[in-house]
C-alpha cells in the first residue's frame, strides 16, 4: 500500500454515507432522487481515483509484464 | 408485426456469424479455447467483462427494479463502483497466480491456492451448479425478451431453444473469441440503447427528469424514499457489501481476468468499468418513467417494465432491435457459462476427481462433448420446471460468494490460511445460508427484540461472517499446515 492508495476510502465512505444523507438531508438533489445523483456522481469519481491511484502508485510503468513473461521466468506451468 | 419478427431473426444470424468467424484459423487448444491463450489487451478483457456483467438481469431486472421498489434499487450502482474498486488489487494479483499456474477454469485457482485437488473438485461442482442456475436466468430472460419483443409471434421456448443452439454452436467452435467478439457489438449496442432510452422516455413523457420525479411523488407519496421495513437502509448498505465481494466469484468473470495478455490490462479494465456502470443508470430512467406510463405490473411482470414502454412508444421495426439487442444480452454471458462449465465438468471434475491422468488434449475434446450436453440440461429445466433442481441451483449460485473469504486470503502479501480453513469456512456459511434459504430464518426471528436496522441485514453477509470468522479460528488452529505460496501483490 502506498500513501496515494488511501484515496480508494473516499468513495467506500461514499456509497456508505449516501444512504443515510438522503433520508436526513434532502431527498432529491439536480432533480433526481439524492441517491441516485450521489451514486451517480461517486461511479464517476470512482473511476477518477482509480486514474489518480494508476497514474502515482508506480503500476503504470512496472506492471506491463506480459503472461509469457511471467511464465518463462517461473518456469511454471503446471 | 412482422418487422420486429425479421429484425430479431437477423441479430441471432448477425451473432452466429460473428462468433463463427471469431475463431480465424486458430487452433483451439484448452487454454485457447478457454481463456483465449492469454492474449487479451485492456480494451478486449474490458468488453468481455462489460459484457457478461451487462446481462439480461440488467436488461430487464434494472429497470424492473426502479420501477417497482425505487431507491433500493439504486444498490446496483453502488456495489459495482466498490467491487471495482476492490478489484483494483484482487485482479492483478489473481491474475498473476493464475497466469503463474497455468489455471484455466474457476477452480483450478484454488486448488493450485490451497494445493488441494479435493478443495478443487468441491468448489467445481458448487460452480457447476450455480451456473446452471444462472443459465437458466439468462435463458428465461432471453425467453421473455424475444416472445415479448415479436408481439408473442415467437414462443419463448422457442427462442430458448434458438438461442441456446446458437450459443452451443460458436462457442464450441471458436471458444472464448466468440464471446468477445459479440461483446464488442453487445457492449456498444446497449451503451447506445440505454442512453438513448433513458433520455428521450422521460423527455418524451414528461418533458424532463425534475418533471418526471415530481409527477411520480405527487402519484406515488414516499416511494422515492427508502423505505422503512423490508428493503431499508440496512438492507441497501449490507447488500452493497455483500454483492461488492461476490462480485469476481462468478466462475465466467473471474476466467476473463486469466484471458488478460498483462497485469496492468488487468488493472486498466477495473478503472474502465465505473464508467460503463452508468448504463444502469439510464435503465433506472426507463423503469421509472415506466411507472406512470405502463402501470400496473406487478411480481415477476415488473420485469417487463421496459419492454412494455417501448412497445407502447415506438414503431415495431425498432421494439425488433431492442428485442435483438436483448437476445445478444443473453448470449455473452449466456455462452461464457457453457464455456466454463464445461471446462469445469471436464477438467476439475472429471481429471482432478475420476482420472489424473487424462492428457490436455483429450479434457479438451472432453469439454467440447460436455457442453452442449450442459446446454441441453438447462433448456430442460427452463422449459419443464424442475423446482426443486432449480432451488438447489440458485442455492449454489448464492454460495459462490461463500469463496470470497479463501479467494482473498490467497492473494494477500503473505498468504493465509490452509484447505482446512477454506473447507470449514465455506461449510460453515453453507450451512448459515440453507438455514436462511431453508427455514427462513433471518435476523428478525433470530433476535426477536432487535430493532429493523439490525433485522434486516441481508442473510447472505451474516452468512460470510460466519465463514470469515470460521477461515480465521481454523486457520490458527491448524497453522502448522498454512501454505506459503509465492503469491503477493507485488508493488501495489
Amino acid at each position: 500500500m502506498k500513501p496515494v492508495h488511501c484515496l480508494a476510502a473516499l468513495p467506500i465512505a461514499a456509497f456508505y454515507s449516501g444512504g443515510w444523507l438522503a433520508e436526513h438531508v434532502g431527498t432529491r438533489l439536480a432533480g433526481l432522487p439524492f441517491l441516485m445523483t450521489w451514486n451517480i456522481v461517486w461511479l464517476l469519481l470512482t473511476s477518477v481515483v482509480m486514474v489518480v491511484m494508476f497514474r502515482f502508485d508506480g503500476s503504470r510503468d512496472a506492471a506491463s509484464a506480459s503472461a509469457q513473461d511471467l511464465r518463462e521466468h517461473d518456469g511454471a506451468a503446471s | 408485426m412482422n418487422a420486429a419478427l425479421a429484425v430479431i431473426a437477423a441479430f441471432l444470424a448477425f451473432a452466429l456469424f460473428v462468433g463463427l468467424r471469431a475463431k480465424r484459423g486458430r487452433t483451439m487448444s484448452l487454454e485457447q479455447w478457454a481463456v483465449g491463450g492469454r492474449g487479451f489487451g485492456t480494451l478486449l478483457v474490458f468488453l468481455l467483462m462489460a459484457g457478461e456483467a451487462f446481462s439480461t438481469f440488467t436488461f430487464l431486472g434494472a429497470s424492473g427494479w426502479a420501477y417497482s421498489k425505487g431507491p433500493p434499487a439504486f444498490y446496483i450502482l453502488a456495489y459495482g463502483a466498490i467491487a471495482y474498486l476492490l478489484g483494483y488489487w484482487m485482479l492483478p494479483a489473481a491474475w498473476r497466480h493464475a497466469t503463474r499456474h497455468g489455471c484455466v477454469s474457476f477452480s483450478d485457482f484454488f486448488a493450485t491456492a490451497y494445493r488441494s485437488r479435493a478443495l478443487g473438485v468441491v468448489v467445481s461442482l458448487v460452480a457447476v451448479l450455480g451456473m446452471t442456475a444462472l443459465l437458466i436466468i439468462q435463458l428465461r430472460g432471453l425467453g421473455i425478451i424475444v416472445s415479448e419483443a415479436s408481439y408473442g409471434t415467437i414462443a419463448p421456448s422457442v427462442a430458448i431453444w434458438c438461442g441456446a443452439i446458437a450459443m452451443v454452436v460458436y462457442i464450441t467452435v471458436s471458444g472464448i473469441h466468440g464471446s468477445a467478439s459479440i461483446a464488442i457489438y453487445k457492449d456498444i449496442l446497449i451503451l447506445v440503447i440505454a442512453v438513448f432510452l433513458g433520455i428521450y422516455l422521460p423527455l418524451h413523457y414528461f418533458g424532463g427528469f425534475g418533471e418526471m420525479f415530481d409527477r411520480i411523488e405527487a402519484a406515488r407519496p414516499g416511494f422515492l424514499h427508502m423505505p422503512t421495513s423490508g428493503l431499508t437502509l440496512s438492507w441497501y448498505n449490507s447488500t452493497i457489501l455483500l454483492t461488492s465481494l461476490g462480485y469476481y466469484l462468478y466462475p465466467y468473470v473471474f476466467t476473463s481476468v486469466y484471458a488478460a495478455r498483462s497485469e496492468s490490462a488487468v488493472r486498466k479494465n477495473t478503472i474502465l468499468m465505473p464508467l460503463y456502470q452508468m448504463v444502469i443508470a439510464f435503465m433506472f430512467f426507463v423503469g421509472f418513467a415506466a411507472i406512470l406510463q405502463v402501470p400496473g405490473l406487478t411480481g415477476a411482470d415488473s420485469d417487463l417494465a421496459l419492454l412494455r414502454i417501448v412497445k407502447q412508444t415506438f414503431s415495431p421495426w425498432f421494439v425488433g432491435v431492442i428485442g435483438g439487442v436483448g437476445v445478444l444480452t443473453a448470449l455473452v454471458p449466456g455462452s461464457m457459462i457453457l464455456l466454463n462449465a464445461s471446462t469445469l465438468i471436464a477438467k476439475n471434475i472429471y481429471r482432478d476427481g475420476f482420472a489424473p491422468h487424462a492428457s490436455e488434449a483429450f479434457v479438451g475434446k472432453l469439454a467440447k462433448r460436455v457442453l452442449p450436453c450442459f446446454g441441453l440440461v438447462a433448456v430442460f429445466f427452463v422449459l419443464r420446471g424442475g423446482a426443486t433442481f432449480v432451488a438447489l441451483a440458485l442455492f449454489a449460485s448464492s454460495l459462490l460468494t461463500q469463496l470470497f473469504p479463501s479467494f482473498v486470503a490467497s492473494l494477500l502479501p503473505r498468504p493465509f490460511g490452509n484447505k482446512y480453513a477454506a473447507f470449514a469456512g465455506i461449510g460453515a456459511g453453507a450451512v448459515v445460508l440453507a438455514a436462511a434459504v431453508g427455514f427462513d430464518i433471518n435476523l428478525h426471528t433470530l433476535l426477536p427484540g432487535a430493532p429493523d436496522t439490525v433485522g434486516s441485514i441481508n442473510m447472505g453477509l451474516v452468512a460470510l461472517a460466519v465463514n470469515g470468522v470460521t477461515f480465521v479460528v481454523v486457520s490458527l488452529l491448524t497453522r502448522s499446515h498454512n501454505v506459503t505460496t509465492e503469491i503477493n501483490l507485488g508493488k501495489a
